[in-house]
This record gives structure tokens, C-alpha cells and sequence, in this order.
């Protein structure tokens, strides 16, 4: 029998008739503790997916509408510079979650000649001498409902990156980040 | 007691149930960030400049009295945030006790 995890259920049906044509399917909708189940989607079936010989008549489970899919809110800190080691520049970006769930984020430092603006593709384009200095490498966290999860670009142990009074500025994505893209304020930074 | 509140902080009284824990840490280490703003180079605009960041951790601070009056006597007219360092699950991570990050944007 197909493993119908995270399916659809028309998905899942036509998987199993392909295997059984003659089956038929009773669709239940039942409440699943499972975050990384998607609303309309099937959580489980009866008997369990992997157990053979595919019954006629199996019982497919979906995931109710509950209307609180898993959202995180996504916010990225302004760049800053440390005092050890002495002038070096990171952005943090922070994700908290509303429910125990996996995200996949990135976020990148900017570092640019001139006054850049919160445009992703003129950044990219190297607009105002825009270059991305930095990235956290490390993509996808498990998120913990209400604790925050830190991307920091560049990450502990990353390169040094100076101040040289530039411009900077952050950006990251966020798979279940509301928004999710978003920019940190545009900052200068110097070093004495 | 009933609920009281000032501002937006809200008060309420626990029962014993609802004031359970299941670990408690004593010993705690305490991360004070000092936030400065950079002074701004000839020409440049002093409300575009960034903050600069220096971290200290303190150990066997007898509370958090004691961690914030040592804050204080070193800030040197800079702002501070003062945290509760904890490991969970073996990542390193901090609580937030007293002060604003700076770098946080205010929602407009």
C-alpha cells in the first residue's frame, strides 16, 4: 500500500487504485497533532501505508481546516558592528514560530558603497556598488512554538566582515515567515 | 488576589498547579550586551548610522541585582540588554531579563 503521508487525498486515492483498482475509500477528517501536516491533507491511513495485502475498503484520514496553519513572524535585525573582534559587522535575522515546526530561511548581509534601497533584484544587480558579503549557511532549524530561532550571517566562526564606513543591510527569506521576505533597516557603519 | 495591571503588564495570582516546573537553574550566567550608537563620519547623517555591540558574561552573580548594578557602573553612557544564558537540547541561547536590542526595527 502507497505511504500517503502529507498527500492529498485524490493523490493518495489514485496511488492505492493503482495498485487496487477495485478499491474504495471512506475519508475521514480527524484532527492530527502532527504541525507538518498540512490542512486538507491526508495525516495517516487505516491500515497503516506499508502493510500489504492493500485492503478493498481503506480508511483514509484528513487533516481538518483548523485555520491555524504553522506562521512564523520573521523580522530582520539591523546590522551592527562588534568590539571583539573589533569592528566586525553581522545581521541577525529572528523567526518565532506559532507552532513546533521545521522552517527553511536564509539570510544575507549586504554590504554597499553608496545608500542602497530595500530592492533585492538592485541588490543582486550590484546597485550602488552592492555586494553580498555574508550568509548564514545553515538553512533549515527546528523551530520551538515561541522561541525565537537566530540566523546570523555571517555565522559564528564565519569571515571577518569590516565596516569601512559602507552601507549595509540585511535580507532574508522564511518558507512560513510572515512576510516571507524581509529587509532589516539600512544602516551605516564605522569603526574607530 | 485577583489580576492587576499597569500599563501593559497583567499580574495573576498561581495556584500551586499552575506555578509547577519541571528544572529550575540557580547558578545562572548572565550576558550583558552594552549598545552603543557610532558617531558619525564628516558628511555623514547621524540617524543613518548603525550600533556598535560589546558582550560581557558574568558568573556567580549572587542575582540579578547584582548583574544589573555592575551594568550600570560600566555602561559609560551606552544602552544595555541583560540576559539569562541557557544551553537547551546542546545549542547555546539566551533569555531576555532587562533592556531593548537596539537593532530591532519598531514595527511602523
Amino acid at each position: 500500500m502507497p505511504d500517503c503521508y502529507g498527500l492529498t487525498v485524490a493523490a493518495c486515492e489514485s496511488a492505492i487504485t493503482a495498485v487496487r483498482p477495485d478499491a474504495t475509500f471512506t475519508v475521514a477528517t480527524a484532527a492530527s497533532d502532527d504541525p507538518d501536516v498540512a490542512d486538507g491533507y491526508v495525516s495517516s491511513t487505516i491500515p497503516v501505508a506499508g502493510i500489504d495485502p492493500a485492503p478493498k475498503a481503506p480508511t483514509v484520514d484528513k487533516e481538518p481546516d483548523n485555520g491555524q496553519d504553522p506562521v512564523c513572524s520573521w523580522v530582520i535585525n539591523n546590522p551592527h558592528t562588534s568590539s571583539d573582534p573589533a569592528g566586525a559587522v553581522d545581521v541577525k535575522g529572528r523567526a518565532t514560530c506559532n507552532y513546533t515546526t521545521t522552517i527553511t530561511g536564509s539570510l544575507t548581509l549586504w554590504k554597499c558603497d553608496d545608500e542602497p534601497s530595500a530592492n533585492i533584484a538592485s541588490l543582486e544587480n550590484g546597485d550602488w556598488g552592492c555586494v553580498a558579503v555574508a550568509e548564514d549557511p545553515v538553512p533549515v532549524r527546528n523551530a520551538i512554538a515561541g522561541v525565537q530561532v537566530t540566523y546570523q550571517a555571517p555565522p559564528e566562526g564565519g569571515d571577518y566582515i569590516s565596516a569601512d564606513d559602507k552601507w549595509f543591510i540585511g535580507y532574508g527569506t522564511l518558507d512560513k515567515g510572515t512576510p516571507t521576505t524581509a529587509f532589516s533597516n539600512i544602516v551605516q557603519l564605522s569603526y574607530p | 488576589m485577583s489580576p492587576t495591571s499597569t500599563g501593559s503588564l497583567t499580574a495573576e495570582s498561581l495556584s500551586r498547579d499552575q506555578r509547577a516546573e519541571r528544572w529550575q537553574i540557580t547558578d545562572t550566567v548572565y550576558i550583558v550586551d552594552f549598545w552603543r550608537k557610532i558617531s558619525a563620519p564628516p558628511a555623514a547623517d547621524p540617524e543613518k548610522m548603525g550600533h556598535q555591540q560589546s558582550s560581557f558574561r558574568l558568573s556567580n552573580a549572587r542575582d540579578v541585582n547584582e548583574v544589573l548594578a555592575w551594568a550600570s557602573d560600566n555602561a559609560a553612557g551606552r544602552s544595555f540588554v541583560v540576559y539569562a544564558w541557557v544551553t537547551s537540547g546542546g545549542e547555546p541561547g539566551l533569555i531576555q531579563l532587562y533592556g531593548v536590542d537596539p537593532t530591532v526595527p519598531v514595527p511602523q
